[in-house]
């Protein structure tokens, strides 16, 4: 097990060097002068450019600038933002926690309902229940994160004022930050809901069609010990796969839902950075969440083994 | 300075707004203003830094200008008083001598010193500090210590705009010694900043908010404020959640309101509107050195082609006025009044008439007709103005078709000495009281390079020699008849279509008093007299 973590990490080594190289040259393919981005877009001397270019080596060859980044990344160094002139490393740190904390929460919500929806809409397929599940689902899907938090905040704040509208609450305060994250957290989460419990849903289907779950039956076990017992762990590998893979999407989606809720975490930090032509916060923070999307895939790929032992790794 | 922030919007219920203020200010102001109390203030992105230095923008100024002072301050009406300087000596044309004030402390209770001036203003000065305001000490030649409390600016050549730079952020003052034991992180969160300011940092978590609260040593108590005890700025992009913030009080005030959502902000009975016309000036910029453009005859022809009065009437409505070939709207006309009003009556007027547009194309380089793009970002004003201009053009037989690009490339292509667009949609103000703010960076000749504003590349040595000559004058009358003949040859040339004057805009919760909007109101510390209204 360990040298295939390993073997796998030594793997993620020229993704990451290609996708560091992709990264920083799409962002400088843009149209945009960093130097005149960097005076503040206002009027300068020339001597102030001159200054900028030299210290940023925005003087020297594309190829070059890009190996000083990569050295410096290497580090963990990610540079200087061009406009907030604060380290980059610093600002993902100091925002990260607030994005772990929506997305751990949103996560949370996600499970919280479409773990009860999916065993509902298996346990009793074709029922009504099955296809109120479906529909709640459907709807949950269509409608994205940044209008269900528009909606939330004009009914939740604008109109019936019971949560704030923005904000992540007192960072010592534990009910006030929950009061403030769970809208955010609920737009995020249940987007979701369709895909894990739909999933959810067709996985222990197929498994409490099964023929062992037939036997347990036939053996007189009640209905919720062959469900919970026998059917879920089984039915559980695909769903591993899928929230995998949704964890990944909650970072993406924490973009949108911080923009709306003026939360400052890592989500926020990107929109303004692409926003403002920030260079190496674009590159930094892009960079860092493809290193957390490439540590999730290997989480994901190590938690079958436990979920199923038959599984080896070579 | 640019427009990059500005939002501004089109609604007819703007008049009506402004009526609705006045009269909510009226019994505010006979109130007494009592201390306490907190004010939440929305902002769309985070600060560049707490520091002066970096301070040129409609997000970070108004956090900055409440801790960090300069040596001069614009007071109402846009006049210049003393501020942490007592008095400006004026010998010669190019000398400057500041009388500090020797009451004044920094927060850690440090008493000003000219050290700490002439090392501020150094600083800016200094092309490695890559400042924002560098631009500002462009003819300044020496910034010397005098005494302890005198400081002397010597200039390379005459400036009639230095006298404003030290009430700007140019001249805020910082402490000498604090700046060299944080020199890593001065200005950004954990470093913070030393000033003399009616308030002081005292939180800031990145991207989450920042906080300050009333310097309670202030020098300057004897004028009022400070009077709150914490300004709470809090960072929301999404402007709809603001204006919720506004209606459910969560927020207090806001600067840079959006345009879609003033209706519902009238609709709130909490909050207070106040609209001012400013020194902005909303344009379409002819690149004067491509063809056809360098032909007065069609740009005279495409400004005659512009249907402002429409334009005013389905875009703009109340939030601007209606703007004449001049880049001097009346609001600033800040001196020499009747001079500038009398010039502004022989304007000549360039109404939409398509037969004179039509006539003029016909007399010039390209009588057929031809076709050019024209550059704009997807703000609404400038988009519209440019689906006006091209709606009239097509009437003559111009083909301009709209190049939308992201509103960073608009700025940097602004700035770009290539000047790489035919037409350019943007909107410029002077950041000093002074109608030459308005005419030198825009239409000079030595402003179209790099880093510079001249986005027309307009390129005329009658026009250099008047604006440099006025320049190196302190007469206001004197300055003021060249300004003038300068507004002639702009008028006749049409190196821009001025679309429309627009106005700054501020809404702030009812519950508060103290401050009312004027034209260069990212230089005022807004919240040093704002108070709670019992």
């Amino acid at each position: 097990m360990l040298s295939y973590i390993i073997k796998r990490i030594g793997q993620a080594v020229p993704v990451l060097v290609v996708l560091s190289a992709v990264v920083f040259g799409m962002v400088h393919l843009a149209p945009v002068d960093p130097a005149v981005v960097m005076a503040g877009g206002h009027q300068t001397s020339q001597a102030t450019l001159a200054a900028v270019r030299k210290r940023y080596h925005l003087d020297k060859p594309i190829v070059v600038q890009y190996l000083y980044w990569a050295r410096d990344a290497l580090s963990g160094n990610l540079g200087e933002s061009f406009v907030l002139k604060q380290n980059v490393s610093t600002m993902i740190g100091d925002r990260l926690p607030i994005s772990l904390k929506l997305i751990g929460l949103a996560f949370l919500i996600n499970l919280a309902v479409s773990f009860p929806l999916a065993t509902f809409a298996a346990a009793y397929e074709g029922s009504w229940i099955d296809y109120l599940a479906s529909i709640l689902a459907l709807v949950g899907a269509s409608a994205p994160v940044f209008f269900t938090g528009i909606a939330g905040i004009l009914l939740f704040s604008f109109d019936l004022g019971w949560l704030p509208a923005f904000g992540a609450g007192d960072s010592g305060n534990v009910i006030a930050q929950l009061r403030s994250l769970i809208m955010p957290a609920a737009a995020l989460g249940l987007n979701l809901v369709a895909l894990s419990s739909r999933i959810m849903r067709s996985s222990l289907g197929e498994v409490l069609r099964a023929d062992y779950v037939r036997t347990a039956k036939a053996k007189g076990l009640s209905g919720t010990v062959v469900l919970m017992k026998h059917a879920m762990r089984n039915a559980l590998l695909p769903v591993v796969t899928i929230l995998g893979l949704e964890l990944g999407f909650l970072v993406v989606g924490t973009v949108l839902v911080e923009y709306t809720f003026g939360l400052g975490g890592l989500g926020s930090l990107i929109v303004n950075a692409v926003q403002s032509n920030d260079y190496p916060v674009v590159q930094g923070t892009t960079l860092f969440v493809a290193v957390v999307f490439m540590a999730l895939n290997l989480l994901v790929d190590v938690l079958y083994a436990v979920l199923d032992p038959r599984i080896q790794y070579r | 300075m640019r427009s990059n922030g500005v939002v501004r919007f089109s609604t007819r219920l703007a008049a009506a707004a402004t009526a609705v203020a006045a009269v909510l200010l009226a019994p505010a102001l006979a109130a007494t203003p009592q201390k306490g109390g907190t004010i939440v203030v929305a902002l769309p992105n985070p600060i560049v830094a707490a520091d002066p230095a970096f301070s040129y923008g409609f997000v970070t100024n108004p956090v900055v200008t409440n801790m960090a002072e300069g040596l001069l301050k614009f007071g109402p009406g846009e006049q210049v008083e003393p501020n942490l300087a007592s008095s400006v000596d004026h010998p010669d044309a190019l000398t400057y001598i500041y009388h500090l004030r020797t009451d004044v402390t920094f927060w850690d209770g440090t008493p000003m010193t000219a050290d700490d001036v002439v090392f501020s203003m150094q600083r800016y000065m200094d092309p490695k500090t890559a400042s924002y305001v560098a631009w500002m000490y462009g003819s300044v030649k020496s910034i010397e210590k005098v005494d302890a409390s005198t400081v002397k600016v010597t200039l390379s050549k005459p400036d009639a705009l230095w006298q404003y730079v030290p009430a700007t952020t140019a001249g805020d003052v910082i402490e000498k010694a604090y700046f060299e034991a944080h020199k890593d992180n001065f200005g950004k969160p954990g470093g913070g900043l030393m000033a003399t300011g009616p308030f002081e940092l005292a939180k800031w978590s990145q991207g989450q908010e920042i906080v300050l609260k009333r310097n309670p040593h202030y020098w300057d108590a004897s004028s009022g404020g400070p009077y709150l005890d914490e300004i709470d700025y809090k960072i929301i992009p999404e402007s709809t959640t603001s204006v919720v913030g506004l209606k459910t009080g969560e927020v207090g005030a806001m600067f840079n309101v959006p345009v879609n959502l003033i209706s519902v902000i009238q609709k709130m009975s909490n909050v207070q509107l106040q609209l001012a016309s400013s020194y902005f000036v909303d344009a379409i910029a002819f690149n004067t050195q491509h063809k056809p453009f360098d032909d007065v005859k069609v740009r005279q022809a495409l400004y005659y082609a512009f249907n402002e009065a429409q334009f005013i009437k389905s875009v703009i409505k109340d939030a601007g006025d209606a703007a004449k070939a001049t880049p001097v709207p009346p609001a600033l006309w800040v001196f020499e009044k009747a001079a500038w009003s009398a010039a502004w009556d022989k304007i000549p007027d360039y109404s939409y008439d398509l037969a004179k547009a039509k006539a003029l194309l016909a007399q010039s380089s390209v009588p057929n007709g031809f076709t050019a793009t024209m550059e704009t970002d997807s703000n609404n004003v400038r988009l519209n103005s440019a689906l006006t201009l091209q709606a009239g053009a097509k009437a003559i037989g111009i083909t301009l078709n709209i190049n939308k690009v992201p509103g960073k490339q608009l700025e940097t292509d602004f700035f770009n000495g290539k000047r790489p667009y035919d037409i350019i949609i943007d909107a410029w103000s002077t950041d000093f009281p002074d109608p030459a703010g308005n005419l030198q960076p825009v239409f000079a000749s030595q402003y179209a390079g790099d880093g510079g504003s001249n986005i027309a590349n307009y390129k005329n040595p009658t026009l250099d020699k008047l604006l440099s000559e006025q320049n190196a004058l302190s007469d206001p009358a004197a300055r003021t008849a060249l300004m003038i003949q300068a507004q002639d040859v702009i008028t006749h040339d049409v190196p821009w279509i001025n679309t429309d004057y627009p106005k700054v805009i501020f809404v702030m919760g009812k519950k508060y008093a103290g401050y009312q909007i004027q034209p260069l109101w990212y230089w005022d510390a807004w919240a040093k007299d704002v108070y709670t209204v019992k």
